[in-house]
């Protein structure tokens, strides 16, 4: 990844500046609009996985205060809304590996896309996790036996992000 | 991999001997005993769709609540928990060996009945440490509480009198303080236009621009004017008036307070460090106390008479004789054993070998298999470790894992329910190096960037990171998910063969391959990679057939059991519903796809990351590689702990919906049998086994 960025920047670096601007976007607007697609499925995912795991880490150590006992159930539930984020990074990570210097505009454009995927149902889906693995914080408050309920609906909402990651890996690989 | 068969006992002995009959039943560990209640309303056997009103009602009590105004039970309970108090108290003082893992001292029976003698002492011996506990607390608060003093005090040490010795004949003097220097200004304007003649003299101002502590003298005729301005004003005002002692003399007396409530805590928990000494004694009492609770819990299902008492309950076959001989050999008693009665429910007991018991936990997280059904224990394990590696997939990672998993196992005394686990990521493990040679994966492609790529170790199949085979990877997730399926199918048709239900087997499961079959050649030229198959090609045109005989069989059988005759005739309709939630159960499976690649995947980029920061490709040299060896090790212990997590989570999950869900019925009774249920120690029968039973 950092190589692929040095390359870019030494490249561009090296750019005769007399070169008239419009052609210059679109010898190396796909570059950028790629980049940018990469940027929107780390960045989003991330937000959306961020947001989450603070809510129900939060709950978590609420649970904790009552009952240190239950790490587990805390860990496992504010953990399982990471996973978002973990996507985004590997499509940012597996676009960039396709990002080239001088990419066509059009090409750069249709990379960029197969970021949206698991950058906005990454986010959206992150937060509603969430919501659930926070209330299955509760849930392990009151019903200590069966928190592991709790961990399986939360996984019912993962489906969704898992979906988009896998559409996001084929549109990268296309 | 089965459940264990159960005996039903009924047993009737004689009152005299019934607390050395508990005793040897609590030492033999294989009655469950199970409550009257039980035994008067069994369970009707309850067709599917209708509800027995009456069974419905049967709520058999817990034992706890049934001894809850019981006094010995409840003084029990208090000395256990007072124990447990001590015990978790002193855990920071102890100064054993210590295991990571949590698990069981052995110790001799003989030991046992001798803490046991001692009791009273041992109690004592609680109960200081409790006083001890109570007076470190006091003293933290009384230190709190003087901090709190010291902070109000100290912006007034400046004070060279009393401030009682301000007031004068005819002036007075009042103590404000203010929330910042501009509300301070801001008041001595005021202060010194209405009320006049006056002096504001500050005495202390936070050095952050904080609270500004000052004093004000005026006339005394003015008091109620001044006073009725330092309402509506934005200040606080401190009543000093009795106070005859200057401010930095309180402080000192203050700090020497403090000082002294410290030594005490010093002294206190010196105290309490000693005590860790009695550690061993409060664990053996705390787990002997609990066996004499785990007693009366049983007694509560023993019904007495003046000279008899009689209990039922379930004895696990192969126990059966020596519980009978032990039970007659001894004692004068009537033991009556039969099989399940039909509509009875025997408490499950699954015996496994290392592979399905490993399992165990992660099905008991789920929901207790009913008794009489297969146990699919075994199958479940093999799958989910299959599973757990393919999404783990690093074949650095599975040995990580396998050696930690053998060390433990070796290593450490584990309770059971732990060493299952542990024994299930042994396997996961193996899996999971299984998976990784396969992919080529070896702590991701460490040796190629560390030999900055003159070297890479080849995958054994393909390499799911490379674009070209991502629509093949995908497939093969699709492929597992398929067969996971059909073998949850496989064992619900095995569960109702058991029970000689040929006729429902082949109706609700051989049709539903038909036509599950069907659909799946259906939509075969629509999948990745297998659309190009010559399989595919061949198979196809057979779909629509398949699918339709299996639509028409299920349309006319599905409803078989129905009295309406429309639902016994088009009730199977449903089963075209049945389609979508086939599709997105198989599609659930690509999880195992996304979690393998997001492991892989990382792994690279981490390891991509440590070579560029410590620039292995530009030289060599000894330090750049201590450098990439520190951030490799950081970064894959994270990526490791993060992606196991998310295997047994994704593993448990797939086990639990897709594969249980198709047939599992749990809601089992516990086998619960009176035995020696500890938390702290396992007891060894050892030389006199049967002093235990003597001293309770």
């Amino acid at each position: 990844m950092i190589t692929t960025l040095n390359l870019l920047l030494a490249e561009a670096a090296e750019l005769p500046t007399a070169v008239d601007n419009t052609s210059k976007f679109f010898t190396w607007g796909g570059t950028a609009i790629a980049l940018i697609g990469a940027l929107l499925a780390v960045v989003l995912a991330g937000i959306g996985s961020g947001l989450a795991v603070k809510n129900v880490a939060s709950a978590g150590l609420g649970l904790l205060s009552e009952d240190p006992k239950q790490f587990m159930p805390a860990l496992v539930l504010s953990l399982l809304p990471s996973t978002q984020g973990i996507y985004g990074f590997v499509i940012a990570f597996m676009m960039l590996g396709k990002v080239t210097t001088g990419m066509a505009y059009a090409d750069g454009f249709a990379l960029m896309l197969a970021g949206l995927p698991i950058g906005v149902v990454g986010l959206l889906s992150a937060i509603c996790q969430g919501k659930v693995a926070a209330a299955g914080i509760q849930l392990a408050a009151k019903q200590p036996k069966h928190w592991s309920r709790a961990m399986i609906l939360t996984l019912l909402v993962e489906m969704f992000a898992l979906l988009s990651f896998i559409i996001s890996i084929f549109m990268v690989n296309r | 991999m089965a459940v264990a068969g159960m005996r039903h006992i009924s047993c009737i002995g004689l009152m005299r001997d019934k607390a050395k009959i508990l005793d040897m039943l609590q030492k033999e560990g294989a009655v469950h005993f199970a409550s009257p209640a039980e035994a008067v309303l069994p369970k009707n056997d309850v067709a599917e769709g209708e509800i027995n009103a009456e069974t419905e009602d049967i709520v058999i009590p817990e034992p706890e609540s049934l001894l809850s105004d019981n006094t010995a039970f409840i003084a029990l309970n208090e000395k256990r928990a007072k124990l447990q108090n001590c015990i978790e108290e002193l855990a920071r003082y102890d100064t054993r060996k210590k295991h990571l893992f949590s698990f069981l001292r052995p110790v001799k029976a003989s030991e046992v009945a001798e803490v046991d003698s001692r009791a009273d002492i041992i109690l004592a011996e609680a109960d200081k440490i409790i006083v001890t506990d109570a007076a470190i607390k006091d003293a933290e608060a009384e230190i709190a509480r003087l901090d709190s003093e010291i902070l109000a005090m100290s912006p007034w040490a400046a004070l060279p009198y009393a401030p009682s010795e301000y007031e004068t004949a005819h002036t007075a003097t009042d103590f404000l303080a203010a929330g910042s220097r501009k509300e301070y200004e801001e008041f001595k304007a005021e202060f010194a236009k209405s009320i006049s003649p006056s002096d504001i003299c500050v005495l202390n101002e936070d050095k952050n621009g904080g609270t500004v502590s000052f004093a004000v003298t005026y006339l005394k005729p003015e008091r109620a004017a001044a006073e009725k301005y330092y309402n509506s004003a934005r200040v606080t005002r401190f009543d000093f008036s009795a106070m005859t002692y200057t401010p930095a003399a309180r402080l000192d007396e203050l700090s020497e307070l403090k000082q002294q409530k410290q030594n005490e805590i010093t002294e206190l928990t010196e105290n309490r460090k000693a005590a860790a000494q009695h550690l061993s004694d409060f664990e053996i009492l705390y787990d002997s106390l609990g066996m004499r609770v785990q007693k009366m819990l049983a007694d509560v299902n023993i019904s007495d008479s003046s000279v008899t008492f009689n209990f039922d309950g379930w004895v696990p076959a192969k126990q059966e004789k020596k519980i009978s001989a032990a039970l007659t050999d001894e004692f004068i008693c009537n033991v009556a054993f039969r099989d399940p009665a039909e509509g009875e429910l025997p408490p499950t007991k699954l015996e496994n070998g290392i592979l399905g018991g490993s399992i165990e936990p992660v099905e008991s997280l789920y929901s207790l298999l009913q008794y009489g059904q297969l146990d699919p224990s075994a199958i479940a394990a093999f799958f989910y470790a299959l599973f757990f590696g393919f999404m783990f997939s690093d074949a650095g990672y599975g040995i990580l894992l396998t050696v930690a998993c053998a060390i433990i196992l070796i290593k450490c005394k584990l309770k059971a329910s732990m060493k299952k686990y542990i024994w299930l990521f042994l396997f996961s493990g193996i899996s999971t190096i299984f998976w990784g040679v396969l992919f080529g994966s070896w702590f991701g492609n460490v040796v190629q960037t560390v030999t900055l790529g003159k070297f890479a170790l080849k995958p054994l199949w393909f390499d799911p990171q490379d674009s070209v085979n991502t629509e093949h990877f995908l497939a093969f997730t699709l492929l597992l998910g398929v067969i996971h399926l059909y073998t949850a199918l496989a064992m619900k048709a095995a569960n109702l063969i058991a029970k000689g239900k040929w006729l429902d087997a082949i109706c609700d499961v051989f049709f539903w391959y038909i036509f599950y079959t069907g659909e799946i050649l259906f939509l075969l030229p629509y999948i990745p990679y297998y659309k190009d198959t010559a399989f595919c090609a061949k198979a196809h045109p057979y779909a629509v057939y398949l699918l339709l005989a299996g639509f028409v069989l299920i349309l006319f059988t599905k409803g078989r059991k129905s009295r309406n005759p429309f639902i016994k005739l088009f009730g199977g309709i449903t089963c075209l519903y049945s389609l979508v939630d086939m599709l997105s159960d198989c599609l659930s499976y690509t999880r195992l796809m996304a979690m393998g690649l997001a492991t892989s995947v990382i792994i690279n980029v981490f390891n991509s990351i440590a070579a560029s920061a410590a620039g292995l490709d530009t030289a060599g040299i000894t330090f750049r590689f201590i450098i990439f060896i520190v951030i490799f090790v950081a970064a894959n212990l994270f990526n490791f702990a993060i992606n196991a997590l998310g295997a047994y989570v994704n593993a448990c999950r797939l086990t639990y919906i897709e594969f249980f869900g198709k047939f599992y019925e749990g809601d089992g009774k516990e086998y619960d049998p009176l035995c020696y249920n500890t938390e702290y120690i396992t007891v060894e029968p050892g030389d006199s086994a049967d002093e235990l039973g003597a001293v309770s």
